[in-house]
C-alpha cells in the first residue's frame, strides 16, 4: 500500500475539479471488457450509457487514475449481504470520507432546501441509467416512496394506526424516521412531487433541517426501479391512476415474484420485505451500484460470489475513465473466523479485516505481499462494555443497577489491566466507556472515570445498599431487604467469544460479593425488545446522538441498558405495551433527544450542540454502560498491488463500513 | 436349628458346619476366582494392554488428587503469564547448582503485536515441594491450601506478579495448563464411566428382555432402539442442552452431561446384547435350564450374559472413549462444562484456533491426554476381550 | 419364498421406525425455546429495523406458529408423503429445492467415506488378527485408533493447518472455483477431497477394525477350524474362504450404525472444513430454527440409517439363515 500525504489528496481533488471543466462529450473512456462488448453491439456505446457530459459524476475521493482490469477478492459469511453490500452501495446522499459528519450527493446531482426547509428539492443526473440499461428517473423514487415505504396515510399525510382495521402495512415493512416529522404531537409523512424526470420535491409538515444527513442514516436508497418492481407491488387503491403502473393484486405480485426470482415465498408480505429491503441480494433486480451480481450464491458457504462491472455506471475518473476499474470483485463466502485466518495468512485474499487475535498469524507469513492499513473507529470501548439494564424486571435489582453507586463499584472491581493483558493481547489501554480523543464528545475525564482499580473502595459503596455482608469466601452479598443474592446475569449469544470476558468478571465480582451467571441466549437482541435481559455486553458506536441517537437515547425499543424505555417512548409515550415511564436522568435524555429533533430557524445548530452535550454529561454522569479497554484500530491487511485503498478513514454504521474506501475507484497494479 | 443352638456340642457343630460352609464357599471363590486369575494371566500376557491399564491408573489418580497435584486453580488469572509457553526449569545460577528454579518473564511485543517472554535472570526463584498456594478441597472434603510442588515466591519485590512455574505453558487468562488438564481429567475420566455404566444397565436389561422374550416386546423395543439410533446426534445434543437452564451448579450440569451421554449411546450396546441373546436363546443349554425350572431372569444373568461378556467388553471399552469424545464434541458445539469450571473438551474447544495452533501449540498438549485415554482404554479393551475369550 | 416374507415384514418395520422418527424429529426440532420467528425479529434488529410486539405476533400467525404442536406436526406429515416438504422460512426456497442442492454431494462424501473406510479397516483387522500380538499388530492397530483419539473438528483443522504449512495454501471447500471443468480441477477436487474423508473415516475405520479383529480371532479357535486345518487347508484358505463368511457378520451389521456416523462426523467436518454439504445448511437451520428444513435434512438421514440397518438386516437373514428363523418362531 503507497502512503499517501494530504497534501497529494488536495491535488487529486484540485486536478478533479478541472477536468470536470475540461471532460466534454464524446471523450469518455471504458474498461476493454465492455468496448468488445460495444463492438460486438451487445451494449451500446459508453456516452449513452453514462448520464450526459455535465452531469457525470467525477468521483472526488478518487485518489490516482487507475487501469482498468483483475478481480478483487474479498471474504464475508454466508448472512453477509451487510458486509459486501456497503463495499458497492450508492447512496442518494452519502457522507464524506473525511470524517467530518458532512452529507454530499452521489446518486442525485444537488439538493438544497427552501429557507425554513419544509421543502427540500433533489436535482438528479439527466442520461443517468439503471444496470439494465433503463433510464433512472424521479419516477423511480417517487414510486419507491409512495407505493413501497410508506406505511398507509390518512388523508393529511398521518399513519393510519397500525391496529386499525385494514391496515396496510409498507412494502417493505419499515417505517423510515427521515420521511416522518412530529408536529404538535402528531407524525406527519412528507410528501414527494415529481417536478420533472430530473427533478422532485419532498415537502414535510413542519421544519425538516437534517433531511439529507437523517435520509443518509435511515434510508439512502431511496430509489428502486419501477418498470421492475411495478410487477411486484400490489397497488393501494386511490393512491395514484399512474397508467403506468397496473393494478394487481396481492395474489398476482406474489406469484409474478416467485416465478420471476425462483423462489417460493408463501406470502405477499415476505416477498415484499426481501426483495423491497434486501433487493440487493437478487441479481435480477435493476441496480445504480458499482458492481452487480451475476448468481445469487451469496448465501452458500464456500463458493465465490461475484459482483461484476456494472456497464451502466455514472461515474468518471479525472481522466474521463468510466468508473469502475475492477473487472469484479469477488466475495469467499466462508463461516469460520479459523478458515479466514488461514486464507488470509496464504495471502488468498486481497482486502481483508485482521481479528486483533489473529495480528501475527496472518500479518507475519504475509509480509512481503500485503500491508497493514488501519482505519479509526467511533466506539466508546475495546470489544465489551457492560451494560445494566436500567428497566431489569426484578424490582430490588432494578434498584440496584439504577444505583449509580453500584454501577462504579461493578467498574472498579476490574483489574482493567488483568483484562487487557489477557483478553486483548495488551493492545489495548484502561479507560471508560467514552467517546475517544478526536471524536465528537471526546473528554478526558470521562474517559478515566470509575477506572482506578480499588476493590476495597468497591466494597465500602457496597456495603451502603446492601445487606451487611463478612466477606467469606463462596457466599455472596444479600439484596437490601431480602435474603436474595446480588446476583447479575448476563445474557451472551456466543460462549465462544464472550465466555472469557464472563470467566473474568465473575472472579473479580466475587471478590466484592456480587455473583455473576451467564446465560446463553442466541437470541439476545430480540430478549431484550421484551424487556427480558438483565445484563449484556453492548457497544456504543456513534458519530452524534443528533445523527444516530438510538444507541444512547431510549427513543426506541432496542438497546439493552435503557430497556423498556424505549417501547415507552416508541409507542407514544405510554405504558400500555409493557413500556416503563423514564425518571430523572433519562427522561432528561429524552427530553434533550425531542429538543434537537424539535430545533429549526437560525439558532438551530446551537440547539443541538447543547443538546448532545447535554445526552454527553448526562452518559458521563450516570456510565449506564461500564467500559473497560479502550477500542483497537480497524487493522486492515491488504495486497500490496490494491491501489487507491485510503488510510484512516472512519468505519461506522452511519459512514456505511466499506463504502468509504470507494470500491469503484480501486485498482490492481498486477 | 434354632432349637439345637442351645446346646453346647451342638453349637460346636453349628461351628463345625460353619466351618465348613466357609471352605466350600472359599473353594467355590477358588474355582470362580481361578478363571478370574486365568484371564488377568492371559491380559498380562498383552503387553499393550498393560501399559494402557497403568496408565489408566496413572490418569484415575491424577484426578483424584488432582487438587493437590497441580500448583495452581482454576481462577489464578494472570496477565503477565497470558500465553506464556511451558516454563524452563533451570539448575544452575550463574554457573552454581541450586537445584530446580525458574527465573521471571520480562514482557516485551513485537512488530507484529506478539508478545515476547524474556527471563529476567537477576533472581532465581526455586521450585519447592508442599508449597501453600491457592486453596481446593481434596476428593471434595478436605480443605487445604498445600500443593505437591510450586514455586517460593519468598524473595518476590513488594508490587511484583507472583512467579510461577508451568509445565506445560499458560491459556489465554495466565492459568497453567497442566493445573487444568488435571482439575479438567475429574469430569473428563468420569463422566465416560459413570455414562457407561448407566448405558450397560440400560442395555443389558432392554437388549437382555428383547432377545429373549421377542415377540411383540421385541418389535416394540426394536423400533425404539432403531429410532433412537439412527437420530442423528447433533440436534440432539443441541435440543438436548437448549433445555439445561442457565445459573445451574457445576455438578448438575455434569450430571446432565452424563445422562444425555448415556441416553444416546445405550442403543447401540442393547442391539449387541439382543442379537447374542438371538442367537444363544436356542442352544441347548438354554433349553436345558429352562426344562429344569430355571426362572427366566436367572437364565439371562446366570446362562446368557456370561455368554456374551466379551463382546460386552469390547463394547463397552469402545463405549467409554466414545464418552470421552463425545463429552469434548459437546464442548466444541458449546454444550460442555461452563467456566471456570473444566473439563478436557473445554480445553480442545480453546485451542482450535489457527492462532493458537500457529503460536502457541503447547495448548494442543489436552489432545495427548484426550488421545492417550482413548486409546488406553481401547488397547485395554482389547486385552479383556483376548483374556475373556472362552474359546481359548 | 421365506426371504420375500421376512423382507416385507422388515419393510412394513422399518416404515414404522420412520413415521416414529418423523415424529421424534419435529418433536426435538421445536424442543429448544423460541422459534423462526424470534430469529428473524433478532436478525431484523441486528439490521436495524424496527420491530414491534404486534409485528412478532402477526408474523407468528402468519407462519402458522401459534397453532398447536401436534396440528403443526400433522400438517408437516401429511405435507411428506405427498411431495411437499415445505418451504424453508430462512431461504424462502422449497426444502426440496433446497435439500436437492447438496443432497448429491452429501451422498458422494458419504458413499466415498463408506468405501473408504472399508478398504481400510478389513485388511488391518485381518492382518492383526492373523498376527496377533506382533508388533506389526500393533503398528496398523494403533494407525487405525489415532485418528479415533482426536476429536473430528481439532482433526480437520490440525489437518488443514498442515496443508497450509506444507504446501503454503490451505485445502478447504471442496470444489475448485469454477467446478470440475478439467483434468487438473477435477485433481484439485481429489486433493480437496483428502482431509473430510481421512477425517470423518477414521471413527468408523476404528470400530470395523475392533469388530471385525474380535470375530476373526473368535473364529480361528473353533473346531471346524481345527477341523480346516487338519484336513490341511492352507491358512489363506481359511481365513478367506471360511472364517471370513463369519466376519461378514460385524461387517453387514455395523452398516446403520457406520451410516449414522458418517453423517454425523461429516455434519461436524464440513462445518470446520467448508464442505458444501447438508453439514453447514442443517447447523443454520437448527440455529435459525427453520423447521422444516431441519426436519427434511434430519429426516432424509435418519432414512438412510434406517434404510443401512434394513439392508443389514436383510443381508445377515441371508448369511445367517438362523436369525431369520428366529424371528419366526415367535
Amino acid at each position: 500500500m503507497k502512503k499517501r500525504s494530504s497534501l497529494v489528496a488536495v491535488l487529486v481533488v484540485g486536478i478533479v475539479l478541472l477536468f470536470v471543466a475540461s471532460v466534454g462529450a464524446n471523450s469518455f473512456k471504458e474498461a476493454p471488457m465492455l468496448a468488445e462488448l460495444v463492438k460486438k453491439g451487445e451494449l451500446p456505446p459508453v456516452e449513452e450509457r453514462l448520464p450526459v457530459a455535465s452531469d457525470v459524476m467525477v468521483e472526488p475521493d478518487l485518489m490516482s487514475v487507475g487501469k482498468y482490469g483483475g478481480s478483487l477478492v474479498i471474504t464475508s459469511n454466508d448472512s453477509g449481504r451487510w458486509d459486501w453490500g456497503p463495499w458497492v452501495e450508492q447512496s442518494m446522499f452519502r457522507f464524506k470520507q473525511d470524517g467530518s459528519g458532512q452529507v454530499e450527493p452521489n446518486v442525485a446531482k444537488a439538493f438544497y432546501s427552501n429557507e425554513d426547509a419544509t421543502v427540500w428539492t433533489i436535482e438528479l443526473r439527466e442520461g443517468m441509467r439503471w444496470s439494465d440499461g433503463h433510464p433512472f428517473t424521479a419516477d423511480d423514487v417517487v414510486f419507491y416512496y409512495d407505493h413501497m415505504s410508506t406505511p398507509a396515510l390518512n388523508p393529511d399525510r398521518t399513519p393510519v394506526p397500525v391496529d386499525a382495521e385494514g391496515y396496510y402495512p409498507a412494502y417493505t415493512s419499515k417505517p423510515y424516521n427521515c420521511y416522518t416529522v412530529i408536529k404538535d404531537g402528531k407524525t406527519y409523512w412528507a410528501e414527494f412531487n415529481k417536478i420533472d424526470d430530473y427533478t422532485f420535491t419532498v415537502t414535510f409538515a413542519a421544519p425538516k433541517p437534517n433531511f439529507p444527513e437523517a435520509v443518509a442514516v435511515d434510508n439512502k436508497w431511496m430509489f428502486l426501479p419501477k418498470h421492475f418492481y411495478k410487477n411486484y407491488v400490489a397497488r393501494k387503491d386511490g393512491v395514484t391512476d399512474d397508467p403506468t403502473f397496473p393494478l394487481i393484486t396481492e395474489e398476482e405480485a406474489l406469484a409474478n415474484a416467485n416465478r420471476d426470482f425462483g423462489m417460493q415465498w408463501d406470502n405477499y408480505s415476505t416477498m415484499s420485505r426481501s426483495i423491497g429491503y434486501y433487493h440487493w441480494d437478487y441479481a435480477i433486480v435493476p441496480q445504480l451500484r458499482s458492481f452487480i451480481a451475476v448468481k445469487n450464491n451469496w448465501n452458500r458457504v464456500g463458493e465465490v460470489y461475484e459482483l461484476v462491472r456494472n456497464p451502466y455506471f455514472w461515474k468518471v475518473d479525472s481522466d474521463g475513465n468510466q468508473l469502475p476499474y475492477l473487472d469484479s470483485i469477488k466475495v469467499v463466502i466462508i463461516n469460520d473466523a479459523e478458515q479466514t485466518a488461514l486464507k488470509q495468512a496464504a495471502g488468498e485474499l486481497d482486502i481483508s479485516p485482521i481479528r486483533p487475535a489473529d495480528y501475527a498469524t496472518v500479518v507475519r507469513p504475509t509480509q512481503s505481499t500485503h500491508s497493514v492499513v488501519s482505519w479509526s473507529t467511533l466506539d466508546w470501548q475495546g470489544a465489551f462494555g457492560l451494560a445494566l439494564c436500567q428497566t431489569a424486571k426484578d424490582l430490588d435489582k432494578r434498584a440496584l443497577f439504577q444505583d449509580a453507586r453500584f454501577r462504579e463499584a461493578l467498574s472498579i472491581a476490574v483489574d482493567r489491566n488483568l483484562l487487557n493483558m489477557t483478553l486483548m493481547n495488551g493492545q489495548s489501554r484502561p479507560q471508560q466507556a467514552a467517546p475517544s480523543p478526536g471524536a465528537l464528545g471526546y473528554d478526558p475525564e470521562w474517559l478515566t472515570k470509575w477506572t482506578e482499580y480499588n476493590v476495597e473502595r468497591a466494597n465500602q459503596l457496597l456495603d451502603e445498599i446492601t445487606e451487611p455482608w463478612d466477606r467469606k469466601e463462596g457466599t455472596y452479598r444479600k439484596m437490601k431487604g431480602t435474603n436474595r443474592d446480588v446476583e447479575i446475569v448476563i445474557s451472551i449469544s456466543d460462549p465462544s467469544v464472550e465466555g472469557n470476558y464472563i470467566t473474568l468478571l465473575q472472579s473479580a465480582y466475587k471478590a466484592i460479593g456480587v455473583k455473576v451467571l451467564d446465560k446463553v441466549d442466541p437470541e439476545v437482541m430480540k430478549s431484550v425488545l421484551t424487556n427480558d435481559v438483565e445484563a449484556k455486553f453492548e457497544g456504543v458506536s456513534i458519530t452524534s446522538p443528533a445523527i444516530r441517537p438510538d444507541q444512547i437515547v431510549p427513543m426506541r425499543n432496542f438497546s439493552g441498558w435503557y430497556g423498556a424505555y424505549g417501547k415507552w417512548f416508541e409507542d407514544g409515550k405510554t405504558t400500555a405495551n409493557g413500556g416503563i415511564e423514564p425518571t430523572g436522568d433519562i427522561l432528561e435524555l429524552i427530553n434533550a433527544y425531542e429538543a434537537i429533533k424539535a430545533a429549526a430557524g437560525p439558532d438551530r445548530d446551537q440547539i443541538v450542540a447543547e443538546n448532545v452535550a447535554k445526552i454527553y454529561e448526562l452518559h458521563k454522569k450516570n456510565i449506564w454502560i461500564i467500559g473497560f479497554l479502550a477500542p483497537l484500530p480497524r487493522y486492515w491487511l491488504v495486497n500490496n498491488a490494491v491501489r487507491n485503498f485510503p488510510e484512516n478513514v472512519v468505519w461506522c454504521d452511519e459512514y456505511r463500513f466499506a463504502s468509504m474506501a470507494r470500491a469503484e475507484q480501486l485498482w490492481l497494479d498486477r | 436349628m434354632m432349637g439345637l443352638a442351645k446346646h453346647g456340642d451342638l453349637n460346636l457343630t453349628a461351628r463345625e458346619l460353619k466351618r465348613l460352609e466357609k471352605e466350600r464357599l472359599k473353594q467355590e471363590k477358588y474355582f470362580t476366582a481361578s478363571q478370574w486369575r486365568l484371564m488377568w494371566r492371559k491380559l498380562l500376557r498383552h503387553r499393550l494392554a498393560v501399559i494402557s491399564f497403568v496408565l489408566i491408573a496413572l490418569l484415575y489418580t491424577g484426578a483424584l488428587f488432582a487438587g493437590f497435584i497441580a500448583p495452581y486453580g482454576l481462577e489464578d488469572y494472570s496477565g503477565t503469564y497470558s500465553n506464556a509457553p511451558p516454563s524452563k526449569i533451570h539448575f544452575f545460577h550463574e554457573g552454581e547448582f541450586v537445584g530446580p528454579f525458574v527465573y521471571p518473564y520480562e514482557i516485551a511485543y513485537n512488530e507484529f503485536w506478539e508478545k515476547v517472554f524474556v527471563e529476567n535472570t537477576a533472581q532465581p526463584y526455586p521450585i519447592k515441594l508442599f508449597v501453600k498456594g491457592s486453596p481446593y478441597k481434596l476428593f471434595g472434603v478436605f480443605k487445604s491450601d498445600v500443593h505437591l510442588f510450586g514455586v517460593d515466591n519468598a524473595n518476590l519485590p513488594p508490587g511484583k506478579d507472583e512467579v510461577r512455574v508451568m509445565l506445560f505453558g499458560a491459556d489465554q487468562l495466565g492459568r497453567d495448563l497442566f493445573s487444568r488438564i488435571l482439575i479438567g481429567s475429574q469430569v473428563s475420566l468420569t463422566v465416560p464411566l459413570l455414562g457407561t455404566f448407566i448405558s450397560f444397565v440400560l442395555a443389558v436389561v432392554i437388549g437382555g428382555v428383547s432377545g429373549y422374550f421377542g415377540g411383540l416386546i421385541d418389535t416394540v423395543i426394536q423400533r425404539i432402539i432403531e429410532m433412537i439410533s439412527s437420530f442423528p446426534t447433533l440436534p440432539l445434543w443441541m435440543a438436548l442442552s437448549a433445555a439445561i437452564p442457565p445459573g445451574i451448579t457445576v455438578t448438575r450440569v455434569y450430571i446432565l452431561i452424563t445422562i444425555i451421554m448415556s441416553l444416546i449411546s445405550w442403543p447401540g450396546l442393547a442391539r449387541t446384547v439382543r442379537s447374542r441373546f438371538l442367537s444363544l436363546r436356542e442352544e441347548d443349554f438354554v433349553l436345558a435350564a429352562r426344562i429344569a425350572g430355571v426362572s427366566n431372569f436367572k437364565i439371562i444373568i446366570k446362562h446368557l450374559v456370561p455368554g456374551f461378556m466379551s463382546y460386552l467388553i469390547v463394547d463397552l471399552t469402545l463405549g467409554i472413549p466414545g464418552m470421552i469424545l463425545g463429552e469434548t464434541s459437546m464442548s466444541f458445539l458449546g454444550l460442555g462444562m461452563r467456566p471456570p469450571a473444566t473439563s478436557w473438551g473445554v480445553l480442545l474447544q480453546e485451542c482450535q484456533s489457527v492462532h493458537n495452533i500457529a503460536n502457541h501449540p503447547w495448548k494442543l498438549i489436552p489432545v495427548l491426554f484426550v488421545g492417550t485415554a482413548v486409546l488406553a482404554f481401547n488397547f485395554l479393551g482389547d486385552g479383556l476381550r483376548d483374556a475373556a475369550d472362552p474359546y481359548k | 419364498m421365506d426371504n420375500l416374507g421376512y423382507i416385507i415384514k422388515r419393510l412394513g418395520l422399518a416404515a414404522v421406525t420412520l413415521i416414529l422418527i418423523s415424529f421424534a424429529v419435529f418433536f426435538i426440532i421445536q424442543l429448544p425455546p423460541g422459534d423462526f420467528v424470534d430469529t428473524m425479529v433478532a436478525n431484523m434488529i441486528r439490521q436495524g429495523e424496527v420491530v414491534t410486539q404486534e409485528d412478532i405476533i402477526n408474523l407468528k400467525s402468519m407462519y402458522g406458529l401459534d397453532r398447536p404442536f401436534v396440528v403443526q406436526y400433522f400438517g408437516w406429515f401429511k405435507g411428506i408423503l405427498t411431495g411437499n416438504w415445505g418451504t424453508s422460512y430462512y431461504y424462502n426456497q422449497s426444502v426440496l429445492v433446497k435439500i436437492k442442492e447438496t443432497l448429491g454431494t452429501t451422498l458422494m462424501i458419504s458413499f466415498v467415506t463408506l468405501v473408504f473406510t472399508y478398504i481400510i479397516a478389513v485388511p488391518i483387522a485381518i492382518y492383526s488378527a492373523k498376527h496377533q500380538y506382533s508388533i506389526g499388530d500393533y503398528i496398523v492397530t494403533f494407525i487405525g485408533f489415532v485418528g479415533l483419539a482426536v476429536p473430528h473438528f481439532l482433526l480437520a483443522i490440525l489437518l488443514m493447518y498442515v496443508s497450509f504449512r506444507l504446501t503454503g495454501k490451505p485445502l478447504m471447500g471442496l470444489f475448485p472455483e469454477g467446478g470440475i471443468t478439467d483434468w487438473p480441477s477435477f485433481l484439485e477436487f481429489l486433493k480437496r477431497l483428502i482431509i473430510p474423508v481421512i477425517v470423518i473415516s477414521t471413527s468408523g475405520a476404528c470400530g470395523l477394525i475392533r469388530r471385525v479383529r474380535a470375530q476373526l480371532l473368535d473364529e480361528q479357535g473353533k473346531p471346524y477350524v481345527l477341523c480346516l486345518r487338519a484336513k490341511g487347508v492352507t491358512e489363506r484358505a481359511i481365513t478367506f474362504k471360511y472364517a471370513m463368511r463369519q466376519v461378514l457378520n460385524p461387517i453387514v451389521s455395523g452398516l446403520g450404525g457406520m451410516i449414522s456416523g458418517i453423517f454425523n462426523g461429516s455434519t461436524i467436518t464440513a462445518i470446520v472444513l467448508m464442505l458444501p454439504t447438508q453439514g453447514p445448511i442443517l447447523l443454520k437451520a437448527l440455529q435459525t430454527q427453520d423447521v422444516y428444513l431441519s426436519g427434511g435434512i434430519l429426516l432424509i438421514s435418519a432414512s438412510l440409517v434406517v434404510i443401512g440397518n434394513l439392508i443389514s438386516d436383510i443381508l445377515l437373514a441371508v448369511l445367517d439363515p438362523r436369525i431369520k428363523l428366529l424371528e419366526e418362531i415367535k
